[in-house]
């Protein structure tokens, strides 16, 4: 393995990953707001909340939190936001570009295409007339992706670093889905007046359409309430966007990087995911919200970033002994 | 009750509706004669009035080819080449405000609720019979009244899970029609419809409050799962029983089940043991809760009703008759949706809930009874005759369209079988400006909204409008020429 296109198939698939949801997401709120939905009303504090980036929000755009426009445009186009989709899909790029090599012909084509797309008026165009189409294009062109990765790469090591880096960007992403949903059930036991189909029938909904879950959460016989939403994004293993699903799926794609390369295996990446596991199975359907629940989360979390930095450390370890040599 | 909605506002239009002209003495959902508009309408106008026709048109030829793509279809039975057939769509929108819906809700919501009691009461004590507000003979000659199941109460005592009220409106008001209590089709084109309007004019839709309707399958799952809530079982296993691919609505059939995320299946998936309805899959068999079935009743289960059903699970009616799981919606609600038994809603309503019914309905004559009989027979001419088994447009008579022999044979049924036959005025079904061509003109629609029932109930803010594309057609049914519209309920902004 090479460290540094090890290290940009981690990042260009985590990227990918990341963009599907931030478009998915998208075209969800788009299409919420469209219609008058109890939810529509703060769609934008969704969706900043969502993608982290509140903070550089308030800095560019002071006080103008429910301008729907231009938070849809913050989180679509603009650059300063590291996490716009224009950015999200602009990084994988870069990093495809780096192991083209590695992906394939047809896979560079497609984020390839898609990002020269990006920069033509015409996505533009298209993003101002037809707002749904232009979020679908993503979402499928991020499947073709997808698709391509599983059908056509060989499962050696790059396979595995990109596989780590979409189950690794589930499990943060379920971690906030969690964490939305469990400011939202403090804000919703104080109005206790509210119709029990009312916004938080709309937030779950919400939710598993960013996510692609409400097939499954239907099947699995869920009920639109926040607590059974939280538990489905915490411990439903049928869902591959749930933390239990993404926690057992790295620790797969670690045990099998593991027999490809048993001398070269950093120890700490599975001691850090121990640390999310162990954290995991402390928490259960009563306890998410209490205190343990809390700091069981807090453990999910600090486990997921040592796997991450337990990642990057590999490649820098690696890059440093390449550089010695 | 009526709601105060008077047009009052004039704007000059110079755009897209600077040639129309609502027809002479026909109520237009748009414009009065002066082509003055309600106040929440002038958004939706203005918008409109402003597309270039080209644009409009482009749309238009974009909508049906997505409709294409996306295979919302319905097939015609009696299509020679039995085709598949999109269902055309007007990009025109009928637009309701929200104080008037409030009150056709509320109407509704009365409606299904006094229907729901007579069924109840009809397949059980018989007390309006018995006090004498209904002849006997109307519900026992009902091919919809099914004595099979008297004493049997399903869960809940829902007999009505789904309803789809046919509404027109004259005089500006809005009126009953028709009840639709069986299996009452068409919901998914009103989601497609809306999630077409949503994708061609995001710009209108983000400057008006549309209601939302694109939970109705969640809305509806979750009223037939707080029936078994009361059972204690805490996973109900819910399937949609279609009749198969060359069903007419099975486009809808798919859909919903896709979209209320349960099985779709046919009766060989399913069987019948210990008085229990079973669903076998790769893990083994499941005991199933809820039927939504979208099969006639008839065909429900040979061994009750008629035995030579391909269709249907044999045991069935015995599974529900002990309770172990919910129809919806329940057979034999035929009865209730009669055209024999309209006339007699309003009385029903007052009957069961001590109230005036909300929504007024059509004047309707039943050839039953001698005098109105004598009544349709003289008058033939200017009335609407109805078959009252048939749908879909079928059997219908415009008395002032027929030709002398037409009109001569159906006296002749009439005399023969009276029960079979009910009169109305021709109504002039109010009309909605409808792209045809390259032209917009008044069409004449109708209206069909789906209420829900499980613990509490609910109605859908909008429905199913169908529009008669072809000029002075009153026949808005998809089986003979009709098209829909999107129906947008305007919310308080």
């Amino acid at each position: 393995m090479i460290p540094n296109a090890a290290q940009n198939s981690f990042w260009m698939f985590r990227y990918l990953e990341r963009g599907e949801v931030a478009a998915r997401t998208l075209l969800s709120a788009h299409l919420f707001k469209l219609e008058n939905h109890a939810l529509s009303l703060k769609a934008e504090d969704i969706l900043l909340t969502l993608s982290s980036e509140k903070s550089i929000f308030a800095q560019l755009y002071p006080k103008k939190f429910n301008d729907n426009e231009l938070v849809q445009y913050f989180l679509t186009w603009q650059e300063m936001n590291p996490s716009s989709l224009f950015n999200t899909f602009k990084n994988a790029r870069e990093d495809g570009k780096l192991i083209r090599n590695v992906i394939g012909k047809m896979i560079w084509k497609v984020i390839n295409e898609l990002y020269v797309w990006l920069l033509h008026p015409e996505a533009k165009k298209l993003y101002d007339i037809d707002r749904q189409l232009f979020y679908q294009r993503f979402l499928q062109q991020s499947q073709q992706l997808k698709g391509g990765f599983y059908n056509s790469q060989s499962q050696d090591f790059y396979y595995h670093m990109m596989e780590l880096g979409i189950r690794l960007e589930r499990a943060y992403q379920a971690l906030k889905n969690i964490a939305y949903l469990q400011a939202h059930a403090s804000v919703q036991a104080e109005a206790s007046q509210r119709d029990a189909l009312g916004s938080e029938f709309d937030l779950t909904r919400f939710l598993l359409e960013c996510n692609a879950c409400t097939d499954c959460y239907l099947k699995m016989n869920y009920t639109f309430d926040i607590q059974a939403c939280m538990n489905f994004f915490l411990f439903e293993k049928v869902s591959p966007r749930s933390l239990t699903h993404s926690i057992e799926s790295l620790s797969r794609t670690i045990s099998a990087m593991r027999d490809l390369s048993p001398q070269g295996f950093p120890k700490q990446l599975n001691l850090a995911l121990k640390k999310s596991a162990h954290a995991l199975a402390l928490l259960s359907d009563g306890n998410i919200s209490s205190k343990n629940g809390m700091q069981a989360q807090h453990k999910i979390l600090s486990g997921l970033n040592a796997v991450s930095s337990s990642i990057e450390a590999t490649f820098c370890k690696a890059l440093s002994i390449c550089k010695f040599m | 009750m009526n709601v105060n909605l008077q047009p009052s506002h004039c704007d000059c239009y110079t755009g897209l509706f600077k040639d129309y002209t609502p027809l002479k003495s026909v109520c237009d959902e748009f414009f009065n004669p002066s082509m003055e508009h309600l106040p929440a309408l002038r958004t939706v106008l203005r918008c409109f009035d402003q597309m270039p026709k080209f644009k409009l048109l482009e749309l238009q030829q974009r909508a049906q080819e997505l409709f294409k793509r996306h295979g919302v279809t319905f097939n015609v039975y009696k299509d020679s080449e039995g085709q598949e057939k999109i269902f055309p769509f007007d990009l025109i929108p009928r637009v309701v405000d929200h104080r008037e819906w409030d009150m056709i809700a509320r109407g509704l919501e009365q409606r299904v609720r006094a229907l729901n009691l007579f069924l109840a009461d009809v397949y059980d004590q018989q007390l309006i019979l018995k006090d004498g507000l209904l002849p006997q003979e109307t519900v026992s000659s009902s091919q919809g009244f099914l004595p099979q199941l008297i004493g049997i109460t399903p869960p809940g005592g829902i007999y009505i899970h789904v309803a789809g009220i046919d509404l027109i409106r004259e005089d500006a008001h809005f009126m009953v029609l028709e009840d639709n209590l069986k299996v009452p089709s068409g919901v998914s084109y009103v989601l497609e419809n809306r999630h077409m309007s949503k994708r061609l004019l995001p710009n209108i839709f983000s400057q008006i409050p549309i209601k939302a309707i694109d939970d109705y399958p969640l809305r509806l799952r979750h009223a037939l799962h707080s029936l078994v809530a009361a059972t204690g079982r805490e996973q109900p296993l819910l399937v949609l029983l279609t009749p198969g691919p060359y069903n007419a609505a099975y486009f809808e059939h798919a859909y919903l089940a896709y979209r209320m995320g349960c099985a779709l299946v046919q009766n060989h998936d399913l069987f019948v043991d210990d008085d229990k309805l079973f669903l076998k899959t790769h893990q083994g068999v499941k005991q199933v809760d809820i039927l939504y079935r979208r099969i006639d009743d008839e065909f429900l289960d040979p061994k009750v009703f008629n035995p030579s059903s391909l269709l249907g699970v044999p045991g069935l009616m015995q599974a529900y008759r002990t309770g172990n799981v919910i129809l919806a919606n329940a057979p034999g609600n035929g009865v209730a949706d009669d055209k024999g038994i309209y006339p007699y809603v309003p009385d029903i309503i007052r009957y069961y809930l001590a109230e005036d019914p909300i929504l007024p309905q059509v004047e309707t004559f039943s050839c039953m009874i001698q005098k109105q009989r004598e009544y349709v027979l003289k008058h033939l001419s200017s009335l609407v005759i109805k078959v009252v088994n048939k749908s879909g447009g079928d059997g219908i008579i415009i008395g002032s369209q027929a030709s002398k022999e037409q009109l001569s044979k159906v006296s002749e049924q009439i005399i023969a079988n009276p029960r079979s036959f009910i009169a109305q005025p021709l109504i002039q079904l109010s009309t909605c400006p409808t792209l045809n061509e390259e032209n917009i003109t008044p069409r004449r629609v109708d209206l069909r909204p789906f209420i829900i029932s499980g613990k509490s109930t609910w109605v859908l803010p909008g429905g199913l409008t169908r529009v008669a594309l072809v000029k002075d057609s009153y026949i808005v049914n998809s089986s003979q020429g009709g098209g829909s519209k999107d129906t947008w309920v305007l919310g308080p902004s």
